[in-house]
């Protein structure tokens, strides 16, 4: 990355950035172009009750200014800038001719390019990765994939991007069995299978079309003119592939809608199922006991939040409050000791429709990145899947170490949590610092069952599976959690606390353990709220 | 409010605290003037106003037992100290209220320690060098008692270390009834309170050396469990000091005798293999002193197969830079240097914690 003098970002490529950061084009505000901007500058100063003064030394991350890369407008420049200017008058006609049907060429890459985005943002962001203001933040494959769309989206001009960007899109992989530019779950209905099979081979036809259209990128005029010439041809081949990709999308749609089906149905098998293990429970071994006690994990666990029926409006009240008031930070649930809970008086009367709270919900789910999405915390978040062997190891270490004294109640899952309150709320829909506190909660406990399995001089994985349960802390210390999760927070600091103890920070101990005890001190007034919340609803 | 007392994972939470608490407890000598100073950085927890007092053991301690009063209590800032509130509390889970009591039990033991080690002091007239300023400085606070030992005073029939043990060891029985703490994987609890057992309760006279054996060979099994918090490896530690001393005491006369020294030497040699090979692992702070090797040698001119000066049955005292004489240690001492290169490795792998500890305390300081 280069950085020019107003502080606009270009890299080696000449990927053009906004003029303006995101947050002042979004206020449509005057921008200085610098890095961080003025405004942006105000705007921390007056979060963290700073003067201008003590600005020095914060990182330029803290302060949340970010260019975007920049759509090019206005006419596409000739490839051949050698030209003379006496050339140009003299073939000026048939260069506005050529800025025409290159345009046109633009715009149909530029709304395949989106739709290919949009397709991925909305439709594959269940499992493929998410965007939140501009940033896109996709792992692994994705993320390279995303990044070769935008910037060739940012500088269509290079049209050896675009190839790269086509070729990339349909890769070797869709041909082979392997398909990774569109993970498909397995299909499930056989009639989505066959047409999915139809439709990847329509892709992979496509694609050898495309590979034959390829142009050289030793000259770029002259492929630039040969493209030009073919144009109705791929007019033809990129409304094609727009359309196969919608299908494509749908069907995927329908299997994940499918899954849940399923999915739903199993859970309630399995309620059942429990729930006869429990009435014949007295004569069983030791495995049956122990599913008993996992069971009465669960009955606590929902004793702990109350009434699961009841608490559904509540959280629901929640997101409301999450989805409308982002920059209203209340951070009610630190402080305040005197026996009540300042979010009460900001907390909306309960609402009396459950179908337009799920409403809000859903639309404002789609845009939202689930949990924290740093680097640092999205490699290690594999290891808190339940099935990760490596996760799995690390957690049972925890639980035969100090899991297993203290007698802590497990970490739910995002949909363990989501069905405490109603079994047709999803993960998606939970606001970004609720998942972030559960995904703190769980790297503390990864971090411990490290500790457990340490190596002499070796802490470098319980210090990183605490630094990712710090990062997701950090997203969610500032916001109002939901009461339930509370717990979850006050016992990763608890966590922390012992963490840094082994460090050999002492002082670090006693500072996290004072967190810790904050959080306490609030949870009694908080769950004694969220309690009356609900009465005063049934009422 | 009362509603939310039985809040299980609250209790567990709190209970887990104390545990762990004992352990600072215990290095920092039960001295909250020795301990950092954070009160400037983070403010304590503000205290309730008006604290109601409806359970009947809320009325007979003298203390709220619900999470807001034990967090908001002044005396438990540093570490909760005083009576042990989820012991007290009937509505919290078994296994809670025993590792409170095992908590309140170490306390004790500290305390007992402390002014041991004080009269000890006096009488001799000698004053031991690197205690010196140490119990000088100190001299003031020591002559006030610490909110244990006035509990434990008060309450002696409840708080007791052999009343603690003894109720502890009814809600260990009763929770096995209905649980899976009996079970061999999770073992913890039970491997604490037999060594509480053996380390606090029993005259070294008295003490019955199948009990040890019991305790060391749970820990040989499974080392992970020096690992599960608070001062475990402190205690077992001390464990393995009393075997010593009664394999000092056996004489192998019969071959009876001879057999069961040869088994004490063999556990007591892969304990101490086990807890070295923890202590390496653990900060300076937190080390207890290292185990002396027996000398076959000395057997046969019949002096003391392990060679115990220095060592103390007593856990407190076992820490290797005894409670916190690093501050009082006169510079370029290696334990000094040792610390802070610990310090400042942790400092390198961690490059986040100091934003989030400033955002929280600006919160806090909002509030």
């Amino acid at each position: 990355m280069k950085r020019s003098s107003t502080g606009r970002q270009t890299n080696v490529r000449n990927v053009m950035f906004c003029a303006s950061c995101d947050r002042c084009r979004a206020r449509k505000t005057r921008c200085d172009g610098n890095r961080p901007c003025a405004s942006c500058k105000i705007k921390y100063t007056r979060i963290h009750k700073l003067t201008p003064d003590q600005l020095v030394g914060i990182e330029i991350a803290e302060f949340g200014c970010i260019y975007s890369p920049a759509r090019r407008r206005g006419p596409v420049p000739l490839m051949n800038n050698s030209k003379s200017s006496s050339d140009d008058r003299v073939n000026s006609d048939h260069d506005h001719t050529q800025h025409k049907k290159a345009r046109h060429m633009r715009r149909r890459s530029e709304s395949l390019m989106r739709g290919s985005v949009t397709g991925n943002r909305v439709n594959f962001g269940d499992w493929a990765g998410s965007s939140h203001g501009g940033e896109f933040s996709l792992p692994n494959n994705d993320y390279n994939f995303t990044n070769s769309l935008l910037s060739a989206q940012s500088a269509p001009e290079n049209m050896n991007d675009y190839n790269k960007c086509i070729n990339s899109l349909f890769s070797a992989d869709l041909a082979s069995d392997n398909n990774t530019i569109f993970p498909l779950p397995p299909p499930l209905d056989p009639t989505a299978a066959a047409m999915q099979d139809h439709i990847i081979s329509t892709l992979i036809s496509m694609r050898k079309m495309g590979n034959n259209m390829s142009i050289p990128s030793s000259n770029a005029a002259a492929g630039m003119a040969e493209l030009i010439n073919q144009h109705d041809q791929e007019d033809v081949l990129v409304s094609a592939q727009s359309a196969a990709q919608k299908q494509l999308a749908y069907v995927q749609q329908l299997q994940i809608q499918h899954q849940i089906m399923r999915q739903n149905n199993r859970r309630r098998e399995n309620a059942a199922a429990l729930a006869a293990s429990q009435n014949s429970y007295g004569s069983g071994n030791s495995l049956d006991s122990f599913d008993l006690k996992r069971s009465q994990h669960s009955s606590i666990l929902t004793h702990e939040s109350g009434p699961s029926t009841d608490i559904s409006d509540d959280l629901l009240t929640h997101h409301m409050e999450a989805s409308y008031g982002s920059g209203n930070k209340i951070r009610a649930l630190l402080g305040d000791n005197n026996g009540h809970c300042r979010s009460m008086s900001r907390r909306p009367t309960v609402m009396h429709s459950n179908t337009d709270a799920q409403s809000l919900c859903s639309t404002s789910s789609k845009k939202r990145v689930i949990g924290c999405t740093d680097p640092k915390v999205l490699q290690f978040l594999p290891l808190t899947n339940l099935m990760n062997p490596t996760g799995m190891h690390l957690r049972a270490c925890q639980t035969l170490s100090a899991g297993g004294l203290f007698g802590l109640l497990p970490i739910p899952s995002d949909e363990e949590y989501c069905n405490r309150f109603d079994s047709s709320l999803k993960p998606q829909q939970l606001p970004q610092f609720d998942v972030a506190a559960l995904q703190a909660a769980r790297f503390g406990e990864l971090a411990m069952g490290a500790l457990a399995t340490m190596k002499v001089g070796d802490m470098e994985l319980m210090a990183s599976l605490a630094n990712a349960s710090v990062l997701c802390l950090k997203s969610c210390v500032e916001e109002q959690i939901h009461p339930s999760l509370m717990l979850y927070v006050a016992r990763t600091f608890f966590f922390h606390s012992i963490l840094r103890l082994y460090m050999g920070e002492l002082e670090g101990y006693f500072k996290y353990r004072r967190f810790c005890l904050h959080y306490l001190s609030q949870m009694d007034v908080s769950i004694c709220i969220t309690f009356i919340a609900n009465i005063s609803h049934i009422k | 409010m009362s509603v939310t007392k039985g809040i299980p994972g609250v209790n567990t939470l709190m209970a887990s605290i104390s545990f762990q608490d004992s352990l600072l407890y215990m290095v920092f000598n039960a001295s909250e003037d020795l301990v950092p100073n954070i009160d400037e950085t983070i403010p304590r927890v503000s205290e309730l106003e008006t604290v109601e007092l409806l359970d009947d053991a809320e009325k007979k301690y003298g203390i709220g037992m619900s999470p807001s009063c034990v967090a908001s209590n002044p005396m438990n800032q540093f570490w909760i100290q005083g009576v042990p509130p989820i012991f007290i509390n009937e509505k919290a889970s078994s296994q809670s209220r025993v590792l409170d009591a095992f908590a309140c039990a170490i306390r004790s033991d500290v305390d007992k320690a402390k002014s041991r080690e004080k009269v000890q002091t006096t009488r001799t007239g000698r004053v031991v060098s690197r205690k010196q300023r140490f119990l000088l400085d100190a001299d003031a606070e020591a002559k006030e008692r610490t909110a244990t030992e006035c509990a434990v005073d008060f309450h002696d029939e409840e708080l007791s270390c052999t009343s603690i043990l003894v109720e502890s060891s009814i809600l260990i029985a009763e929770d096995e009834q209905s649980s899976l703490s009996h079970h061999s994987i999770f073992s913890g609890l039970r491997l604490l309170k037999i060594a509480l057992d053996v380390v606090l309760t029993t005259e070294p006279e008295s003490l019955d050396i199948q009990s040890i054996f019991s305790v060391l060979e749970i820990m040989m099994e499974q080392p992970i469990l020096l690992f599960q918090g608070g001062p475990t490896y402190h205690i077992i530690n001390s464990c393995t000091i009393l075997l010593a001393h009664k394999i000092n005491n056996l004489q192998s006369n019969d071959l009876d005798s001879a057999l069961l020294l040869h088994k004490a030497l063999d556990i007591y040699n892969g304990s101490r293999m086990t807890l070295e090979k923890h202590r390496s692992k653990l900060p300076r702070r937190l080390q207890c002193r290292k185990l002396p090797t027996p000398s076959p040698s000395t057997i046969i001119s019949g002096g003391p197969v392990i060679d115990l000066s220095g060592l103390s049955t007593c856990m407190s005292l076992n820490l290797q830079d005894g409670a916190c004489n690093d501050v009082y240690e006169e510079g370029g001492s290696n334990s000094l240097k040792q610390s802070k290169m610990q310090t400042s490795k942790s400092d390198e792998l961690d490059v986040n914690d100091n934003s989030l500890l400033t955002m929280c305390r600006m919160i806090l300081k909002e509030n």
